[in-house]
C-alpha cells in the first residue's frame, strides 16, 4: 500500500516530465499557434455562441417588425436579408460548429486520448470556420447580405433576379465552411477510430462519441452535394454557366435535389450530437447506467443511414411522380422510429434510476417536452396532403423551431451547464440557471406555439408584414412578447457564464458524479489531459474501480505515461488493444497561414479580383507544402535505429 | 547493459510486437477521398439529371456534335498507366530502394503531366470550335466536371513533386514512407474517377 504522500509524489514525478513536452507558447503568438484540442474546442464554443447571439438579435428585429400589422421597423429588403442570415447562421454557423466545439473539447477526453489525431488540422478547421462566419455575418453591415432564404432556391437566386454580391457571399461562405466542417468530421472519425484508451472496445465507447462519429460520417457524404450545389450556383452567377438556367438547358429543380440531399441529413447532423449530449447527462442525473446502450448505438447509426432517404419530403409540392412521393413519405415515417427508441431509453433510464434534478437535467427535461412536440408535427408532414396544405406557412416555422431549438439549443445549454466546470474550472450558479431555464422554456413556447395556429390560419412565412384585417395581429403580438421573454432568459445564462468566469466557485474534478473519462481529468484538464493513459474496463470507467485503479497503478509504466515526447497512444480500431505511441505535432503557425490563404482566395473570388485570389492560392499551397514536408529524420529516425 | 534493457522495454519497442493497424494519415486520406468521390458523384448525378430528366432525346443538345474520342482515349491510357510506376515506387521504398522510388514517382509525374497537356489540347479544341461553358448547361457541366478532375490531377502532381524532392534529399526512407502510400491512394482514386468520367461524358454520350 502506498501512502497519500507517495501517490502525490508519483503524480508530481509524471507531471514534471510531461509538462515541458506539452507546454505551448503563451501570449499572442500562442494564440495563433496552439494545436491543443481544448483551447480550440473552447474557441469553437465561444465563436459559435457569438454567431448565435448575432442570429438571435436578427430574429428579435424580425419579431419586432411583425409585432403588429403594417409596422415599419425595417424595410422589406432588409427583412429578407434578416431571415436569410438568421436561418443560414443558425443552421450552418451556430448549431454544427457549437456541437463540434463540444466534440473537439470532449471527444479526446471521453476516449482517454491526449489530443485529436490531427491537431494542426483541428486548428485549421477553426480558423476556416471563424473566417467564413465572419464573412457571412459581416456582409450585413455592408447591406450586402444574401436574401434568398436559407435554402437559396434558384431561379430566384440567379444573377438576373438577385444581382449584387449577397448571394455570392452565401455560396462562398458556405463553401469555405464546408471545407472546415468536412475536415473536422474526418478528424473526429480518425481520432475515435485509432486513439481510444486501451481496453475501450467499440462496446465501451460513450454514446456522445458514437453520435459524433455517426454525424461525422453523415457530414463526409452529405456536405459534398451541398458544396457542389454552391459551386455550380457560383459559376452560374459569376461565370455565365447555365446549370440551373432553364432557358439554356439547365434545370432549377436540380438545385433542390442537391440541396435537400444534403439538407435532410443535415437536420440529423445538427440533432444527433445534441442527442449524444442528452445521453451523457441523463444517466448521471438518474444515478444509473443508460438503458439499452446497444439499441441506442444502433438507432444512431440507423438514423444516419435512413436520413439520406428522406430528402424529397421537402419537395412534395414540386410536382414529382406519385410513386417516388410514396417512397419518400414512407422513409420519412420510418426515420422517426430510431428517435422514438432513444426517447424511450432516456425515459426508462429516468424511471428506473433516482432522478436528481440539477440545472443540466432541467434543460434536458425541457428538451424532452419540446422535442417530442416537434416530432409530432414532423410526423404530420410525412402525410403528403397535409404537407401540401401547410407548405411555406408559419406552421413549418413552428415545426422546425420545435425540432431545432428543442433538439439542439436545449441540449447545448444543458451541456454548457454540465461541462462548464470542466471547460473553465468554475461552476455556474444553479439559481440563475433555473431562472434562465423557466424563462426560456416559457418564452420559447409563447413564441413558437402560436405559429402553428397562425400557419393554419394561412399566414405565409417570409413576409415582412401583413394586413390588419386578417385576424393575425393578436397572435403575432403574443409571439413577439414571447420572443422578448426568451431573450431575457438566454441573456441570464450569458450573465451566469460571465459571472462564473469572474467569481464562480472552483469546480471539483467530477462535480456531478459522471461516468465517462473526461471526469477523470482535473478541472480544467492539463495540457496532456491524462498523466497516465487509463485502461478501460467497462462502459462506465468512472463508476468502475478497476479502471480508476489503472490510473494510479500504471504511473510507473512508461507504456502508459508516454513521457518520451508529445505522444498519444495508437490502439487497435475495434478492440482498443495498445499498438504503439503516436508522435503528435508541436504548435505551429501553418494552420492559420493556410486558412488565411483560403480566406484571401475567397475574398478574391467574391470581388472578382483574380490577382488576390491567386495570391491566396499561393499562400495556401506554400503552407501545405511545408505542412506535409516529411520529417523522417526527426521523428522516426532515432526510434528505428534503436530497434535495429 | 542497463541501457539495452531499458531500450528494449521502452514503450515503443514493446508495443511494436503487436501488428500495427493503418496510420491515422491513411484513414484520413480514405475519408477525404470518400467525400471527394461523393462530390464527383453529385456532379455526375447533375449531368445525368440534365441529360435524362431535363433535356430531350437530342444529346448533346443543340448543334454540339458528339464528343470525339481519340484524345480522351489517350488521356485515359496515360492516367491508367501512370498508376503502375507509383505502385513500383511504393513497393520499392518499402524495401529501402530509393532508386525505384525516384524513378517510379518521376515517371508517374511525367505521365500525369502528359495527361494534363492532352487535356489542354482537348479544351482548346472544344472552346474554339465546339462549345464553351457559357453555351448551355451541357457545356457548363462538361467543363465543371472535367475541370474539377483536372484540379485533382494538378494537386496530385504537386504531391508527387513534393515526394520527389523529399526523396532526393533522403527524407523518405524504408521506415518512413507513409507519404508515398497515402499519395498513391489519392492518385489511384483520381485515376479511377477519370474512368467513370470518361465513360459518362464521352462513351455514354455516343449512345
Ligand atoms: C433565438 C430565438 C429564435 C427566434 C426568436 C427565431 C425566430 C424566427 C422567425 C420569426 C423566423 C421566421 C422568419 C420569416 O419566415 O419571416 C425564423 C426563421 C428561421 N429560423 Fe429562427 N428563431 C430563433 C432561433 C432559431 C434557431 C436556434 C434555429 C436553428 C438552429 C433557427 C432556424 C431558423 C430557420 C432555418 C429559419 C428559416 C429562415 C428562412 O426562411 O430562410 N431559429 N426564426
Amino acid at each position: 500500500m502506498t501512502t497519500v504522500e507517495e501517490q502525490q509524489a508519483a503524480d508530481a514525478a509524471v507531471a514534471e516530465r510531461l509538462e515541458p513536452v506539452w507546454e505551448e507558447s503563451g501570449g499572442l503568438r500562442g494564440w495563433f499557434t496552439t494545436v491543443d484540442h481544448k483551447k480550440i474546442g473552447r474557441r469553437y464554443l465561444v465563436t459559435a455562441a457569438l454567431f448565435f447571439v448575432a442570429a438571435g438579435l436578427e430574429a428579435m428585429v424580425m419579431r419586432s417588425q411583425l409585432a403588429g400589422a403594417r409596422l415599419d421597423v425595417v424595410s422589406p429588403e432588409l427583412y429578407n436579408q434578416l431571415f436569410t442570415l438568421h436561418g443560414t447562421t443558425m443552421i450552418f454557423f451556430f448549431s454544427t460548429p457549437m456541437l463540434f466545439g463540444f466534440g473537439n473539447y470532449l471527444l479526446p477526453l471521453m476516449i482517454g486520448s491526449r489530443d485529436m489525431a490531427f491537431p494542426r488540422l483541428n486548428a485549421f478547421t477553426y480558423y476556416v470556420f471563424a473566417s467564413s462566419g465572419l464573412l457571412l455575418t459581416g456582409s450585413l453591415l455592408f447591406g450586402a447580405a444574401p436574401s434568398g432564404g436559407w435554402f437559396a432556391y434558384v431561379p430566384l437566386t440567379e444573377e438576373q433576379y438577385l444581382p449584387g454580391i449577397g448571394m455570392d457571399v452565401y455560396c462562398l461562405s458556405l463553401l469555405l465552411l464546408g471545407v472546415s466542417t468536412t475536415a473536422g468530421a474526418i478528424n473526429f472519425i480518425v481520432t475515435a477510430l485509432t486513439m481510444r484508451a486501451p481496453g475501450m472496445s467499440l462496446n465501451r465507447v460513450p454514446l456522445f462519441v458514437w453520435s459524433l462519429v455517426v454525424t461525422a460520417f453523415m457530414v463526409v457524404f452529405a456536405l459534398a452535394p451541398l458544396n457542389v450545389d454552391n459551386l455550380l450556383l457560383f459559376l452560374d452567377r459569376r461565370f455565365g454557366f447555365h446549370v440551373f438556367d432553364p432557358d439554356d438547358g439547365g434545370d432549377p429543380v436540380l438545385w433542390q435535389h442537391l440541396f435537400w440531399l444534403f439538407g435532410h441529413p443535415d437536420v440529423y447532423i445538427i440533432v444527433l450530437p445534441a442527442l449524444g449530449i442528452v445521453s451523457s447527462i441523463v444517466p448521471t442525473f438518474s444515478r444509473r447506467p443508460i438503458v439499452a446502450y446497444p439499441l441506442l448505438v444502433l438507432s444512431a447509426v440507423a438514423t444516419g443511414i435512413i436520413s439520406f432517404g428522406v430528402w424529397v419530403h421537402h419537395m412534395f409540392v414540386t410536382g414529382l411522380p406519385q410513386l417516388s412521393l410514396s417512397f419518400f413519405s414512407a422513409a420519412s415515417l420510418i426515420v422517426t422510429i430510431p428517435s422514438g427508441i432513444q426517447i424511450f431509453a432516456w425515459l426508462f433510464t429516468i424511471m428506473l434510476g433516482r432522478l436528481v434534478v440539477r440545472t443540466p437535467m432541467l434543460w434536458i427535461l425541457g428538451f424532452l417536452v419540446v422535442f417530442v412536440a416537434g416530432g409530432v408535427t414532423g410526423v404530420m408532414f410525412a402525410v403528403v396532403p397535409f404537407d401540401q396544405q401547410t407548405h411555406d406557412s408559419y406552421f413549418v416555422v413552428a415545426h422546425f423551431h420545435y425540432v431545432l431549438f428543442g433538439g439542439a439549443v436545449f441540449p447545448i445549454i444543458a451541456g454548457i451547464y454540465y461541462w462548464f466546470g470542466k471547460f473553465t474550472g468554475r461552476m455556474l450558479s444553479e439559481r440563475l440557471g433555473r431562472w434562465s431555464f423557466w424563462l426560456v422554456f416559457a418564452g420559447f413556447n409563447v413564441t413558437f406555439f402560436p405559429m402553428h395556429v397562425l400557419g393554419l390560419l394561412g399566414m405565409p412565412r417570409r413576409v415582412y408584414t401583413y394586413e390588419p384585417d386578417l385576424g393575425w395581429e393578436g397572435w403575432n403580438l403574443l409571439e413577439t412578447v414571447g420572443a422578448y421573454v426568451l431573450l431575457v432568459g438566454l441573456a441570464l445564462t450569458l450573465f451566469n457564464v460571465v459571472r462564473a468566469l469572474r467569481r464562480g466557485p472552483a469546480a471539483p474534478d467530477n462535480p456531478w458524479g459522471g461516468d465517462s473519462l473526461e471526469w477523470a481529468t482535473s478541472s480544467p484538464p492539463k495540457e496532456y489531459n491524462f498523466p497516465v493513459v487509463p485502461t478501460v474496463h467497462s462502459l462506465h470507467p468512472m463508476w468502475d474501480e478497476r479502471t480508476l485503479a489503472t490510473m494510479v497503478e500504471d504511473r510507473q509504466d512508461p507504456g502508459r505515461t508516454l513521457t518520451d515526447g508529445k505522444q498519444a497512444m495508437r490502439t487497435s480500431d475495434l478492440d482498443g488493444v495498445p499498438e504503439h505511441p503516436l508522435d503528435l505535432p508541436e504548435e505551429s503557425v501553418l494552420p492559420v497561414v493556410v486558412a488565411t490563404g483560403l480566406f484571401v482566395l475567397t475574398v478574391g473570388a467574391l470581388f472578382g479580383l483574380a490577382v488576390v485570389a491567386w495570391a491566396g492560392v499561393a499562400v495556401s499551397v506554400a503552407g501545405l507544402v511545408v505542412w506535409h514536408w516529411p520529417r523522417a529524420a526527426r521523428q522516426e529516425g532515432p526510434r528505428q535505429e534503436q530497434q535495429a | 547493459m542497463s541501457g539495452t534493457v531499458s531500450a528494449a522495454t521502452r514503450p515503443d519497442a514493446v508495443a511494436r510486437e503487436v501488428p500495427a493497424g493503418r496510420r491515422p494519415g491513411w484513414w484520413g486520406m480514405v475519408l477525404t477521398l470518400a467525400t471527394d468521390v461523393a462530390a464527383f458523384a453529385a456532379l455526375l448525378a447533375a449531368y445525368f439529371y440534365i441529360r435524362f430528366v431535363t433535356a430531350g432525346d437530342n444529346w448533346p443538345p443543340g448543334e454540339i456534335p458528339e464528343p470525339k474520342l481519340l484524345k480522351a482515349w489517350i488521356m485515359t491510357g496515360l492516367l491508367l498507366t501512370s498508376s503502375l510506376p507509383l505502385v513500383v515506387a511504393d513497393l520499392g521504398i518499402k524495401k529501402g530502394r530509393r532508386g525505384r522510388l525516384l524513378a517510379g514517382v518521376g515517371l508517374t509525374f511525367l505521365l500525369g503531366a502528359a495527361f494534363l497537356a492532352v487535356q489542354g489540347l482537348e479544351y482548346h479544341e472544344k472552346l474554339t470550335k465546339e462549345f464553351t461553358p457559357q453555351t448551355n448547361a451541357y457545356g457548363s457541366l462538361f467543363f465543371a466536371i472535367t475541370g474539377f478532375h483536372g484540379l485533382h490531377v494538378i494537386l496530385g502532381l504537386l504531391a508527387l513533386l513534393l515526394i520527389l524532392v523529399a526523396g532526393l534529399s533522403g527524407r523518405i526512407t524504408r521506415h518512413h514512407h507513409a507519404v508515398v502510400r497515402i499519395t498513391g491512394l489519392y492518385w489511384h482514386t483520381v485515376g479511377a474517377v477519370w474512368i467513370v468520367i470518361f465513360a459518362s461524358l464521352y462513351l455514354a454520350a455516343q449512345l
